[in-house]
């Protein structure tokens, strides 16, 4: 059985062995085939070869699979990182992109909202220029009725002394008390009628002086002295605020430059403008002596005139109330006021005033004040004045 | 002197006699009045009319405005001195009337003491 077993083994292990084990056998008889093959030591050495062969084999396997195993994790890790900065790389692009989007929205939308506002200044432009063509017709018609207003009211005044003139005359037949009652009466008519009368002409002046803007005047440059200018219209509007407004009264201090050089201006256009500004200061310091009972503000208005290379500078201020921040921008659009309805108040005067200083002259209207403390124009008109065609 | 007084406005009768009412009462000034300008044409063809001096017209009328008046006036009537009386006192205007034949180009409201100055140096 042993026999069979290990030549069996020997058969199938080692094909060679197992024949030279049978010629072994052959030799030594009775002797198991074992004990004849432990005697054998190169039989055991080939075994241990062939032990150590396959040790050696599985630990290449082993170490291969090791190796495998570990480039395996090696590559997966080069990968997740390619992965990881190819992401990171899209993602700055994708940021990227979206910062670019964001720009041009940006842009966008600060384009859109220009043109938005350019096209409502165009019809806010066409709205203003219907209704001064509107303004002008009414102007014009309303002229029919004030001119029977104004001369009627005139007329009656002088019936009014003519029928004085009158009863006088009658005087010795009329009872004093009778007399005085009907001379009262005659007064308070003559006050009406003349009441009415100031009121016409007053009418009359702002269509004017509506129209006068409205249309803009056509005259040409001429070399003035804007010293004589600027104090002409001082005077104009000092007396004429104190027409309407018998205890009105300030300071003027006037620094006018000594052989202040002559500037090409349109003359007209210009005392409107120093009219309008002036008569604003008078308001506004009218407006804060009113406030103020008592204490020490001395109403003052400053007149400078100077000049440089460039031009000349006039400067109107006034220590009135001042205008806070958030107005000194609207004060130059159309229509803006701030007095009350009722003072023949267009709104208008502050903006043709930069349209006349501005676009006719080439100058500048300059605005600085301060709330509660002052308000100063500063008009520059430039010697070197492009001359423009009038609209 | 005789003036014919043209506007459509009829109040302007009553305005212009008071304001001449010395003259008239004198004897100096006869004002005669049209509401049209057709009116004022009519009358103008009348015998009666042959005197009149002076034509001062409204400009803006219905119908026949006194641009228009005035045009035909000049056609016949050479010697009429002719005033014209408008609300519109804008240079392009005047110039218009002037070029038409008016004499002078008054601006409303009528500012009778001019009105009277300039009567009495041209007459």
């Amino acid at each position: 059985m042993k026999h069979i077993f290990t030549n069996y083994l020997f058969k199938l292990w080692l094909p060679g062995l197992v024949v030279f084990g049978y010629s072994q056998m052959n030799v030594a008889g009775g002797q198991s085939l074992f004990l004849q093959l432990t005697s054998a030591m190169w039989s055991w050495r080939i075994l241990l070869l062939i032990a150590a062969i396959g040790l050696l084999l599985l630990l290449i396997y082993l170490f291969r699979n090791y190796f495998i195993e570990r480039n395996l994790l090696i590559r997966q890790a080069e990968i997740a990182q390619i992965r990881a900065e190819e992401k990171s790389k899209y993602a700055g692009l994708l940021e990227n992109q979206a910062t670019a989007l964001e720009e041009a929205y940006e842009n966008l939308r600060k384009k859109n909202d220009a043109l938005l506002a350019a096209q409502e200044q165009l019809l806010l432009q066409d709205k203003y220029a219907t209704l001064g063509q509107l303004i002008a017709g009414i102007a014009h018609e309303i002229k029919n009725p004030l001119n029977f207003i104004t001369n009627f009211s005139e007329i009656s005044v002088e019936l009014v002394d003519e029928l004085e003139e009158a009863i006088r005359l009658q005087a010795a037949h009329i009872e004093v008390n009778q007399m005085n009652l009907m001379m009262d009466i005659l007064d308070d008519i003559r006050e009406n009628a003349k009441d009415t009368n100031a009121n016409g002409q007053r009418a009359t002046r702002i269509i004017r002086s509506m129209l006068d803007h409205a249309r803009g005047t056509e005259d040409q440059l001429q070399a003035s002295n804007i010293n004589t200018l600027i104090d002409e219209n001082v005077k104009l509007a000092y007396h004429g605020y104190r027409a309407n407004y018998p205890n009105f009264n300030m300071h003027i201090h006037k620094n006018y430059e000594k052989n202040i050089p002559e500037v090409n201006i349109i003359p007209a256009d210009i005392g409107r403008v120093f009219l309008n500004i002036l008569n604003n200061a008078c308001y506004a310091i009218h407006a804060k002596n009113k406030e103020r009972f008592s204490g020490s503000y001395t109403p003052t208005l400053e007149i400078t005139t100077k000049s440089d290379q460039k031009g000349v500078h006039v400067n109107i201020r006034d220590n009135g109330p001042g205008i806070p921040d958030e107005l000194k921008e609207r004060i130059f659009q159309p229509f803006f006021t701030t007095k009350p309805s009722g003072e023949g108040n267009t709104g208008l005067g502050l903006s043709i005033s930069r349209e006349i200083i501005t676009d006719k002259h080439g100058g500048t209207l300059q605005l600085r004040s301060e709330a509660g403390e002052f308000t100063e124009f500063e008009i520059t008109l430039p010697f070197a004045k492009q001359p423009q065609t009038a609209r | 002197m005789k003036i014919l007084v043209v506007d459509d406005e009829r109040h302007i009768k009553r305005l212009f006699e008071q304001r001449f009412r010395r003259e008239v009462k004198s004897g100096d000034i006869e004002l005669y009045f049209a509401y049209s300008g057709q009116e004022a044409l009519d009358f103008l063809k009348d015998g009666e009319a042959s005197d009149i001096t002076l034509l001062l017209s409204d400009i803006n009328m219905p119908n026949m405005n006194g641009l228009e008046l005035l045009k035909q006036v000049r056609e016949n009537h050479t010697q009429l001195m002719v005033y014209m009386i408008t609300a519109y006192g804008d240079e392009a205007n005047r110039k218009l009337a002037i070029e038409l034949g008016a004499d002078d180009y008054i601006v409303k409201p009528l500012d009778f003491q001019t009105l009277k100055d300039k009567l009495l140096s041209s007459f």
